[in-house]
């Protein structure tokens, strides 16, 4: 073809697509509104939250209660806990609805996403209040949480109205159509540490690709959860299309993942768990449609590397939020620096000191840029690994919170410096605020201390050397490479989020190939010659 | 009425213009010659933007290297990209050396040397005793200072502490010294009487590392309570107090906080202290009010500098980035143009809000003595604000024709004043920088003259 004679273009552009804007809580007008939200959910905490499988409430013997982080003696919400045989209903009543939803249109489901989208910004400051209670999140990283939820619907239904026009190859005498089909049910479990973006992205791109789904919440956030079953319900999706199924992940999570009836499983979470799924929808039953689709975001172990020449100013300071941000619980968080010789000092003195400033606190005071951690399995979680870089290695800062954790589950923001890089510190995943500091001699020492986990999900590096710069873009690896930034808080679109190696099974959450996980292409080819008589192909038409 | 008023302001404001263009157009080649290999330097950066972005990133990088292969190597890894856009010259320079040989070592030490004597024109000094010198030069040249100290981001306690006790012995050391100068009336007093020689220009986020708009009562206790001892110092030592203006997203937590902190008992009544209002904000009109308000209840009246506001890049950039709305005039006539009309509302209150006219726009400054003229406001009630190693010809000039021209002088290690020094360059080679239109010939009187309103038509048309 003559057209293959032109030059490939050097970069290709993604999609217009905008965000939806963080708050600026700058603005007297925005504070305001959020302790009015804040407020007003304090009024409402407490209440109780039912299952909802095929559109009908169920109440439960046994309950969960959902417990503010910040001060133990709340409870936020009695969430019903789902048995094995609500399990089964909520995949019997999801199936009957896929033979419907199925079919619905393609743009038809992604409006359905935009009016989610509308009215998650409807009562943005709302839901945002409700995770501060719930997870303990403070006032802005609640409000990104939100943010990324209302663009996850609107991204994917931007994606889905484009893959939902066939792709036609025609020729002369036959038309040929690429297409895509959904995969049936789907089991969403979603974990606590962004209750409403991840599993608001989750569901929703198993919704807008025509797939039923069953949430399964993490305990930690099934309140919010609630919240979010509320508006669909309200978006008009369907009954038995969007099940709501809290419960304890161990009773209920394997009967989910076997069912000869479940299709595909959309997880996030711990590697451990990601991993038992994997192997666990692996086995085949012959009662099944198909083989399982598991894609699964799991655990980083995430570096930044300071090099020699790095600004201190913002090194510092993007360090620090990332690895204190939200109290280290995130994917992406920070959780090892390593540091070119050359500035190790400076770099670790001013760590120590920016670091120890950090104001530790209940997530509702807008002053909190440390937060308490998820529960008490976290809190001892964390301790442990405390007392193994208190033992192991040289303690740079270790906050006193013990105040606070009377009322709470805080642990203060921890460094440690000359850490081996093959101890438990800096090759396990902590999930909470503890930075381990390693000196590197040079960058080669550094980029193979960095990749020197089994993780692969976001790394960063400073320097202001050109050359370093690029051999981080061709060495590093993981899956989100942050330069001369911080390495948390992607966003839809612009940061498409995921990881390798063990981080990860799957593309990226709120990158352009996510939905196609969800969907099985198909091509359909009709022959269109008849006793030698064809019409005229498509184009030919118009 | 109304009208008549504009024109006869704006007439005197061309006919000042054109005076104070003859009376620059008299000393311009002297000043012109020393600044030669700096100027040439800037003149090459503006006139390909991709060498600028390298040569700015290369100046920025620069004080953090330590060894001259890391200079050298730096070098080559900055020109690389855009080596088909350098003169033959520099080319040379990026191509061959290799880091170890003389000619490498040659170019390192002659890198560095550029960039320190670019920082020098803009910084006066690293130590007190420095900037001792250079603000007592500025003074044998009639010309009073504001002493800026450029520090480290401020990201932590220990950080703002040595912030806070930094200006403490700024002035414990330095006003003693300078109130033992022999008086110069025309710097030393305003039309109320004695006005301090010492006047110093702070930043309220660096006296708090936690300095965060979403917890402005948090914020304001932790400012205030490292602002007091300051405060309480330049009072005991005859010291001026100026807040400086950062980012917008600081701004409303800053004019909070200076409110506060002046109303308070010990400093209500209090005069020798100032706060920054930027006109590149359209909300600069709202703010001038509120604070003259402010100003009439507290019932001492304060300083304002009215300045553009230096931080456009940075604003508009970041506001596209988080999707917010931005917070600037996006064309430049209209910052101009609400520059004049704030100079108008501070002159026409001048008694409450002092004015510090800062800019070193010809036409701007004309049309703020034009005001002053046109209201019979003394020289003395109000004064002129530049900023150190810029427009020297100008600051000499307004000083010669007796007016009270402070410049405002940044110092301090080199590595935290990047920052500073990057947005000084980014000023000077600028296309819309009047500076850069000072010598350019082709540029006629009535151009640099004309309103801002009719400046955009031009533009429009």
């Amino acid at each position: 073809m003559s057209d293959s004679k032109q030059p490939t273009p050097a970069v290709r552009k993604a999609e217009p697509f905008r965000n939806e804007p963080h708050t600026d809580f700058s603005r007297k007008e925005n504070r305001e509104a959020f302790q009015t939200a804040l407020d007003d959910i304090a009024a409402q905490l407490g209440g109780e939250f039912p299952l909802v499988i095929g559109g009908k409430s169920i109440n439960t013997r046994k309950t969960l209660a959902s417990i503010n982080p910040s001060r133990k003696s709340q409870t936020v919400g009695v969430v019903a806990s789902a048995t094995s045989d609500h399990a089964e209903e909520a995949i019997a009543a999801a199936n009957r609805a896929w033979e419907s939803w199925r079919y619905v249109e393609a743009a038809i489901r992604a409006e359905h996403l935009e009016v989610m989208a509308a009215e998650i910004r409807n009562r943005r400051f709302e839901l945002a209040a409700w995770e501060v209670y719930e997870c303990g999140k403070p006032w802005a990283e609640a409000d990104g949480d939100i943010a990324e939820a209302i663009d996850f619907c609107m991204y994917y239904a931007q994606q889905m109205r484009e893959l939902g026009v066939p792709v036609q190859c025609d020729y002369p005498g036959e038309e040929n159509s690429y297409s895509y089909r959904s995969r049936g049910v789907c089991v969403v479990i979603a974990p606590w540490n962004f209750p409403l973006a991840i599993l608001t992205g989750m569901t929703v791109a198993a919704l807008v690709s025509g797939n039923t789904v069953i949430m399964k919440p993490a305990e930690q956030s099934s309140v919010i959860a609630a919240k979010l079953m509320e508006i669909a319900r309200d978006a008009g999706i369907p009954p038995g299309v969007l099940n709501y199924l809290p419960g304890v992940g161990e009773e209920i999570g394997p009967v989910l993942v076997e069912s000869p009836d479940v299709n595909m499983i959309a997880f996030t979470g711990s590697r451990a768990v990601g991993l038992a799924i994997n192997k666990q929808a692996a086995e085949t039953d012959p009662r099944q449609r198909g083989v399982k689709r598991v894609i699964a975001e799991m655990g980083g172990k995430n570096a930044i590397i300071i090099d020699e020449d790095a600004d201190l100013d913002e090194a510092v300071q993007a360090v620090v939020g990332s690895a204190f941000g939200y109290s280290g619980q995130k994917c992406s968080a920070c959780s090892r620096a390593i540091v070119l010789e050359a500035c190790y000092d400076a770099f670790l003195t001013r760590v120590k000191a920016a670091t120890e400033s950090l104001k530790v606190g209940p997530a509702e005071h807008p002053a909190t840029t440390v937060g308490p951690v998820i529960d008490q399995e976290a809190f001892d979680r964390i301790r442990d690994f405390i007392a193994i870089g208190k033992d192991e290695c040289t303690t740079v800062v270790a906050t006193d919170v013990s105040e606070l954790a009377e009322e709470g589950f805080f642990i203060g923001p921890h460094v440690f410096a000359d850490v081996d890089p093959d101890s438990r510190l800096a090759q396990q995943e902590v999930f909470g605020p503890v930075l381990a500091v390693i000196k590197a001699e040079d960058l080669d020492q550094a980029l193979e201390l960095a990749n020197g986990t089994e993780f692969a999900l976001t790394g960063g590096m400073f320097s202001r050397s050109p050359r370093n710069l690029q051999r981080a873009r061709e060495e590093f690896e993981v899956g989100n490479l942050y330069l001369n930034r911080n390495i948390t808080g992607a966003l839809v679109q612009r940061h498409p989020f995921g990881g390798y190696k063990f981080s990860g099974i799957g593309s990226k959450a709120g990158g352009h190939d996510y939905l196609l996980q969800f969907l099985i292409p198909i091509n359909i080819s009709e022959n269109t010659l008849r006793r030698g008589f064809a019409p005229p192909p498509d184009d030919e038409k118009a | 009425m109304a009208n008549a008023l504009v024109d006869r302001v704006e007439q005197a404001t061309q006919r000042i213009g054109r005076d104070l263009w003859q009376g620059l157009a008299q000393r311009r080649p002297s000043m012109f010659e020393k600044r030669w290999l700096l100027d040439q330097l800037m003149e090459w950066a503006m006139a390909d933007e991709s060498v600028k972005v390298q040569m700015f990133r290369f100046v920025d990088v620069l004080p953090m290297l330590s060894t001259h292969e890391a200079v050298t190597q730096h070098l080559q890894e900055y020109f690389e990209e855009v080596r088909t856009h350098l003169p033959w010259a520099a080319r040379l320079a990026v191509e061959s050396p290799q880091a170890n040989t003389i000619f490498g070592k040659a170019l390192a030490y002659s890198a560095r040397k550029s960039s320190r004597m670019m920082a020098e024109r803009f910084i006066a000094g690293t130590k007190v005793e420095e900037v001792l010198k250079s603000v007592a030069r500025l003074r044998r040249q009639g010309l009073a200072f504001t002493l800026d100290l450029l520090g480290e981001a401020v990201v932590s306690e220990p950080e703002a502490d040595a912030y806070q006790q930094a200006y403490l012995d700024l002035i414990t050391g330095l006003a003693p010294h300078v109130n033992g100068w022999p008086e110069d009336p025309q710097i030393d007093r305003d039309e109320h009487g004695w006005i301090p020689r010492c006047n110093v220009s702070l930043k309220l986020s660096a006296l708090y590392s936690q300095f965060k708009p979403i917890d402005p009562e948090g914020s304001a206790e932790g400012v205030k309570a490292r602002l007091r001892p300051i405060l309480r110092a330049a009072r005991e030592h005859d010291a001026f107090v100026n807040v400086d203006m950062e980012h917008y997203a600081y701004k409303d937590l800053t004019l909070e906080i200076f409110k506060q902190v002046f109303l308070e008992d010990e400093f209500r009544d209090w005069s020798d202290c100032g706060i920054v209002i930027q006109a590149y904000l359209p909300e600069a009109e709202d703010d001038l009010k509120d604070l003259l308000a402010w100003t009439e209840d507290r019932g001492t009246p304060i300083w304002v500098r009215l300045v553009k506001g230096a931080y456009w890049d940075y604003e508009t950039v970041v506001s596209e980035y988080r999707g917010w709305p931005c917070p600037v005039y996006t064309e430049k006539w209209r910052s101009d143009d609400n520059f004049e009309r704030q100079t108008q509302f501070l002159m026409q209150h001048h008694n409450t809000l002092r004015p510090a006219i800062a800019s070193h726009n010809l036409r701007s400054l004309a049309h703020a003595m034009a005001w002053a003229e046109e209201l019979d406001i003394p020289q003395s009630g109000w004064e002129i604000q530049m900023l150190y190693g810029m427009a020297e010809e100008q600051a000499q000039l307004f000083a010669e024709r007796g007016h009270r021209v402070r410049v405002y002088t940044p110092f301090g290690e080199l590595i935290p004043g990047m920052a500073y020094l990057v947005r000084r360059l980014l000023e000077n080679t600028s296309n819309d920088s009047f500076l850069r239109h000072a010598y350019d010939t082709s540029v006629s009187i009535e151009e640099l003259l004309r309103r801002p309103a009719d400046a955009a038509l031009s533009k429009a048309s």
